[in-house]
């Protein structure tokens, strides 16, 4: 492992996201929130400068050459300590103690949306800014950034691309890799820009356009409003929010591909249309649960809930906006779906992991992920009864080879792993059983709320310290897809070949 | 430019390498998953599991946007077709590299007939660059331009006291009409300056005034009579090449083959040069054949330690200069600590030929150095640059202290300028940089 390597680019990392708060100074101006938060976000930044000056300087002699594992250990390492940075002014403006700070870092770098702060409209709106800032950050991926505007990554590059890009097989738009990052990172701001000033022709301000935009685009789900979405009770806002929240779930190298002249690009990828598909019947089934419609129950039954009787327009703006915000794992909210009934709130459950399309800013375990599996089993069931058949796995006509087939289930396998044991271990610090499955689920799924104590009402406050720092890292593990964390932890990595 | 690979091995790798650290955009098709993983892993372009002679594949890659499309397979049938086929959908410039001397030396224009624009071969282009350097030693590369007043030389320096071991400022001190615009020194490239000193076995450019520039090259090169016997070991086609190329412009030219038959064969095919059936590497043949007084050694056998080592032994015999083919890229950059004069890689050559196509293709660059890692290029003057009105030295001119301008034509004035000197509107200047701060450099000039 070349040590100072690693520490040169972290230290770079470092110095580049203390000086991205400045964003958060600016907005402390415009809203003159006072020279004391001014002073606590100047110290913040401070900080960070001087850990990245650290870290650069004990890298200062690194020779250039970037190989996988110092690109993996950069990846991971990288989230971990941007995360830490990025937490810096919570907690220097008094507003958090170190884990909450950090946990809430992690939950907007992650894109994930879980919240510690109890009382968001008390909050100065710089942190507020810097929170749904970090989204944004995070979402099309800090490193893909760096790609795009460093000079010198080269061929290491790619590895550093690959290891932070989500899907089974993270593939360049162009030979270049600093072309390929720059594109996407393009595509991103374009949809940034549109989506801003349509919400801010919508009624909201330009402060909470931009919060919102960024927390859609990056299916992340922070908001400054305490209601989310709800708050703003306007069909046009969710509309827009429901439109954007499914293109942020949305493979980006497609928009490359339509912007290139084929504009059927998204109706001819396979996965798009499966991701479309399960979000349309989703809502479908939700809508006429919340219409009051039930399937007939034991008078005593647990399962049994108070009938809503929202009536079919309400039930469907209700229902999609739910669907959309956690199968993109985004995790606004417009509705308290701890009131929903049973079989509505145990479809969001599942629907939170399936997550966003390959190569989209959503996390989960990614629409195309259980194409591969679904595709597996039914060969794996054909096989029983016709042994000697030849059966290739195809998505959009492309034969998917045997070692992608092996490395998602692999991941499937891990995924599923982490996530009982992480159930576990939140019981195990003393939270009833639906409220640890869904933490877990939602952290590492990215997404944000979960339901019963951790719902789209509450907030991730109440947990023990270890229970924060656990479902940190399970939001590092989702946004990096397991390995690039998982590595972290293996002590061969780290040794001298 | 959008350059297509077909083929990854050594010279295709080769090839990528350097085009990628070009920052071109290249896309690499192989056979090999394997080696596709290989080269994905290890350089930053694009890869294609595939056969490149299959029209299908290279439509669905997208080959009509090609600008440059090589072909560098194993076989050179495959790569001819595959040439031909990528040039018929639309790719503009077409290489095939080809190892049967078959293709080139028939008199049969291969490259007409397949329309394929460059047919290469790596034993040929190394057998010239062989050539070129017994007929002109120490010459490495010569160009000409603004209508022939700026000449470009690079050489080798020689042994010659009186710059071996000085500094650049007091063998060629400034103000002389000639500049010393890039060293090359054991696989590295840097733009001296004024306390650099200059070691003999360096390769150096010279940019300046037609009329000045030869009398300062002989004083880098010391006396260079033409040599006058030249002994070649190895009857391959590339050694064969090199005695055909020489035997009609030197003295004599001795081919060493240890088997017989070929050796047979080798003497029907060559007029005034001898073919001597000995084996070279054994140490009496050499001093029978009297090496100590042979002014060049050419080992061009297949077999890298058998060439390096016979090289080794003929400079110990007496031999005045030795040269090595080396066919592994790893191990070409290390003979020269085994005070072996020349190394040549026939693939690098190869690698080489293609990339100077890529640069002959953008219009302004004149010439290409250090494997493309410092360019040459002539610009002019636009009307907006901060070198109008400030000296070269000012730091106000946003200059890259890193590129030189080696020299500025002024109507029929050849200028070498110094950090004082100003240019002026209609001046055109020629600019040497490395590839990475080029276009900075062309910004302060327009």
């Amino acid at each position: 492992m070349n040590y100072r390597l690693v520490a040169k680019y972290l230290g770079h990392f470092t110095i580049a996201i203390s000086g991205m708060m400045i964003v958060s100074v600016l907005w402390a101006l415009y809203y003159m929130e006072g020279w004391q938060s001014l002073f606590d976000i100047m110290q913040a930044i401070v900080l960070g400068l001087a850990i990245g000056g650290l870290l650069t300087f004990l890298g200062r002699n690194a020779s250039n050459q970037l190989f996988q594992r110092e690109a993996l250990a950069l990846v991971g390492l990288g989230w971990l300590l941007i995360a830490a940075i990025g937490a810096l002014p919570y907690w220097t403006t008094g507003l958090l103690d170190p884990v909450d700070a950090y946990f809430e870092s992690m939950s907007g770098f992650t894109t994930t949306g879980s919240t510690v702060l109890v009382d968001i409209e008390a909050t100065p709106k710089s942190i507020l800014f810097w929170r749904s800032f970090t989204h944004w950050l995070g979402g099309m991926g800090i490193i893909v950034l760096f790609i795009a505007v460093l000079p010198y990554l080269g061929a290491g590059g790619k590895q550093l691309f690959r290891s932070e890009s989500p899907g089974p097989d993270p593939r360049g738009l162009s030979p270049r890799i600093k072309d390929t990052a720059s594109i996407l990172w393009k595509i991103y701001l374009g949809l940034t820009l549109i989506q801003t000033a349509l919400l801010f022709t919508a009624g909201m301000s330009l402060f909470n356009a931009l919060c919102h935009t960024f927390g859609t685009l990056a299916t992340g789900g922070f908001s400054p409003r305490a209601e989310s979405i709800g708050s703003y009770n306007s069909s046009f806002i969710d509309g827009i929010i429901i439109v954007f929240m499914i293109l942020a779930g949305t493979n980006f190298s497609l928009y490359f591909v339509m912007l290139r002249g084929n504009w059927k690009a998204l109706f001819q990828d396979t996965e798009w249309r499966v991701y479309v598909g399960i979000l349309l019947a989703a809502t479908i089934l939700i809508t006429v649960n919340l219409m009051g419609i039930q399937a007939p129950t034991a008078p005593d039954s647990a399962a049994q809930t108070p009938s809503l009787d929202y009536g079919w327009m309400h039930a469907f703006r209700m229902a999609s906006f739910q669907v959309v915000s956690i199968m993109t794992t985004t995790g606004y909210s417009t509705d308290n779906s701890e009131i929903w009934p049973l079989f509505s709130r145990a479809l969001l459950v599942v629907l939170m992991f399936v997550g966003g399309c390959a190569g989209s800013t959503g996390g989960g375990l990614k629409v195309v992920r259980f194409i591969i599996l679904l595709k597996l089993a039914h060969n794996q069931l054909q096989r029983t009864f016709r042994p000697k058949t030849v059966r290739p796995l195809r998505i959009n006509g492309q034969v998917v080879g045997t070692e992608v087939q092996k490395t998602v289930l692999n991941f499937f396998v891990l995924y599923m792993m982490i996530f009982a044991f992480g159930t576990l271990y939140m019981s195990f610090l003393g939270l009833p059983l639906q409220t640890a499955f869904t933490s877990v689920a939602a952290t590492l799924n990215n997404i944000g709320p979960g339901l019963e104590h951790v719902g789209a009402v509450e907030n991730f406050a109440f947990i023990p310290a270890s229970g924060k720092i656990f479902l940190s890292l399970c939001m590092a593990m989702g946004r990096l897809e397991l390995f690039s964390i998982c590595v972290l932890f293996i002590p061969s990595f780290w040794k001298h070949s | 430019m959008n350059i297509f690979i077909a083929g990854g091995g050594r010279v295709g790798f080769h090839l990528a390498q350097l085009l990628a650290s070009d920052k071109q955009n290249v896309t690499v098709i192989d056979a090999n998953p394997d080696q596709r993983e290989q080269i994905d892993y290890a350089l930053d372009v694009s890869t294609v599991v595939g056969d490149a002679s299959s029209a299908m594949l290279l439509q669905q890659i997208g080959v009509a946007e090609a600008d440059l499309f090589v072909a560098s397979m194993g076989d050179d049938a495959t790569n001819l077709i595959a040439a031909a086929t990528a040039k018929g959908l639309g790719a503009k410039t077409v290489v095939a590299r080809v190892d049967s001397p078959t293709y080139i030396e028939s008199g049969v224009l291969y490259e007409s007939i397949l329309s394929v624009d460059y047919i290469l071969s790596p034993e040929a282009l190394a057998a010239h660059e062989i050539a070129n350097y017994i007929e002109y030693p120490g010459r490495l590369a010569a160009k000409d331009f603004g209508r022939g007043l700026i000449k470009m030389r690079q050489i080798r320096v020689t042994k010659s006291p009186m710059v071996h071991g000085k500094t650049l400022a007091d063998v060629l001190p400034p103000g002389g009409g000639v500049l010393l615009a890039v060293v090359e020194r054991r696989g590295e490239s840097f733009i001296p300056r004024g306390d650099t000193v200059v070691e003999s076995g360096d390769h150096v450019t010279f940019v300046g005034h037609h009329e000045k520039l030869e009398a300062v090259q002989k004083r880098f090169q010391g006396e260079d009579a033409k040599p006058c016997r030249v002994v070649i070991m190895g009857g391959s086609p590339l050694g064969l090449r090199l005695a055909q190329l020489l035997e009609n412009k030197i003295k004599s030219v001795k081919l060493f083959e240890r088997r017989e038959d070929r050796a047979t064969a080798l003497a029907s095919k060559l007029t005034k040069a001898k073919v001597v059936c000995r084996d070279a590497s054994m140490r009496s043949a050499l001093e029978q054949e009297h090496i100590d007084a042979v002014d060049i050694f050419v080992a061009a056998t297949s077999d890298d330690e058998r060439n390096i080592m016979s090289c080794v032994l003929a400079k110990e015999v007496g031999a005045k200069a030795v040269v090595s083919i080396v066919h592994h890229p790893d191990f070409a950059s290390l003979v020269h600590r085994l005070d072996i004069d020349l190394a040549i890689t026939p693939r690098a050559c190869v690698s080489n030929a293609i990339l100077r196509l890529v640069h002959q293709d953008q219009v302004t660059s004149l010439a290409v150095l250090a494997e493309g890692r410092i360019e040459v290029v002539e610009a002019e003057i636009g009307n907006g640059s901060s070198l109008l009105n400030h000296p070269l030295k000012d730091p106000k001119t946003r200059f890259p202290r890193e590129a030189l301008i080696a020299a500025v034509l002024r109507g029929d004035e050849v200028i070498v300028p110094s950090g004082d000197d100003m240019l002026q509107k209609g001046d055109s200047v020629v600019l040497i940089a490395s590839a990475e701060i080029l276009e900075n450099a062309l910004k302060v000039l327009q």
